[in-house]
């Protein structure tokens, strides 16, 4: 792989995994993700949407981490340096601890 | 379906739905004069139902010039003291005035669910 | 007609940990909102769960999305005319 991964290809028990642009130009990609634009896009729209939304009432708390929790996947997404990474991985669910 | 044929049928309905939210429901033909209403003292809700229905019809006219599209289906305002939804039922206007603290969702599934529970007995008087 | 929502709202926003409730509508218009939830926020919440829809399966459970930063967090789940999306502190 020329383009760097910045170790995200190293994750263990991931599916995929996508290193994206700003504007959603795929850097790096591997896994079931491999050149996968469409996912890519779709991914890059979810992004800029979720900045749009405020976590907490404090505006210097930002967004730090995104997971799209699918059936039995799910999409781990952060941005660092201006680049979105994006990992697919297996969701096992932890049982709930009873009160 | 009878009960729709006396004015005081038609305040039942209007009536029927009332919660402390909404200050005003008015139904007005397509001149904006009213027809039944159901919250304020009269003089208020023929002022409100003249307003409404000029403002549906110029949005109604501009979606035509512009968008080149007459159907229009809902227009909801908001004012200084209060929100305003306007939807059309058969061939009437149907007017909702609520508090400002009611959300835009919450108004447009009201009226909504206001024009469905009016259409049928008001399509059946406007056929007839 | 708005009490039953309300009374949901209201049930949910005193489980701990949680500061705001909000629901939208599929055209980002809102619906009801308890707590500290951020009312401008309306119209992204039901955008980003219809953008997020479009990653899983059509006929399957629509996704949860999860944002998370340092101080909270924000759930989000899309139904068939409603998004609710729970506002926490951690």
């Amino acid at each position: 792989m020329a383009a760097p991964a910045h170790g995200i290809d190293r994750i263990p028990d991931s599916l995929g995994y996508l290193v994206l642009t700003e504007d959603g130009a795929v850097i790096s990609s591997g896994g079931q993700l491999e050149n996968d634009e469409v996912t890519a896009n779709k991914i890059t729209k979810i992004v800029h949407t979720a900045y749009k939304i405020p976590v907490t009432g404090d505006s210097r708390d930002t967004l730090r981490r995104i997971s799209v929790i699918l059936d039995d996947v799910v999409f781990m997404i952060t941005v660092s340096q201006k680049k979105i990474f994006v990992s697919k991985r297996h969701y096992l669910p932890q049982e709930p601890v009873p009160a | 379906m009878s009960l729709m044929c006396t004015s005081s049928g038609l305040l039942f309905r209007l009536r029927i739905r009332h919660s402390d939210n909404t200050k005003l429901k008015s139904l007005l033909n397509s001149e904006g004069s009213l027809l039944a209403f159901s919250g304020f003292p009269d003089k208020d809700a023929s002022a409100a139902g003249a307003i409404a229905s000029n403002i549906w019809t110029s949005f109604q006219k501009s979606g035509q010039y512009s968008l080149d599209d007459g159907k229009l289906n809902c227009v909801l305002v908001e004012c200084k003291l209060g929100k305003i939804a306007i939807t059309k039922v058969a061939n009437l206007l149907l007017c909702l005035c609520a508090k400002e603290t009611v959300s835009y969702g919450m108004l447009k599934t009201k009226i909504e669910a206001m024009a469905a529970y009016l259409e049928e007995p008001l399509s059946q008087v406007a056929s007839s | 007609m708005e009490r039953t929502l309300e009374m949901q709202l209201e049930e949910s926003i005193h489980n701990p940990g949680i500061t705001g409730v909000l629901c939208v509508d599929n055209n980002g218009l809102c619906l009801g909102a308890k707590g500290s939830a951020p009312l401008k926020a309306c119209g992204s919440i039901s955008a980003l769960a219809g953008q997020a829809a479009k990653l899983a399966n059509p006929n399957g459970p629509t996704p949860v999305i999860c944002l998370e930063s340092e101080h909270g967090i924000v759930l989000i789940k899309k139904t068939d005319k409603l998004t609710t999306a729970l506002f926490k502190s951690s």
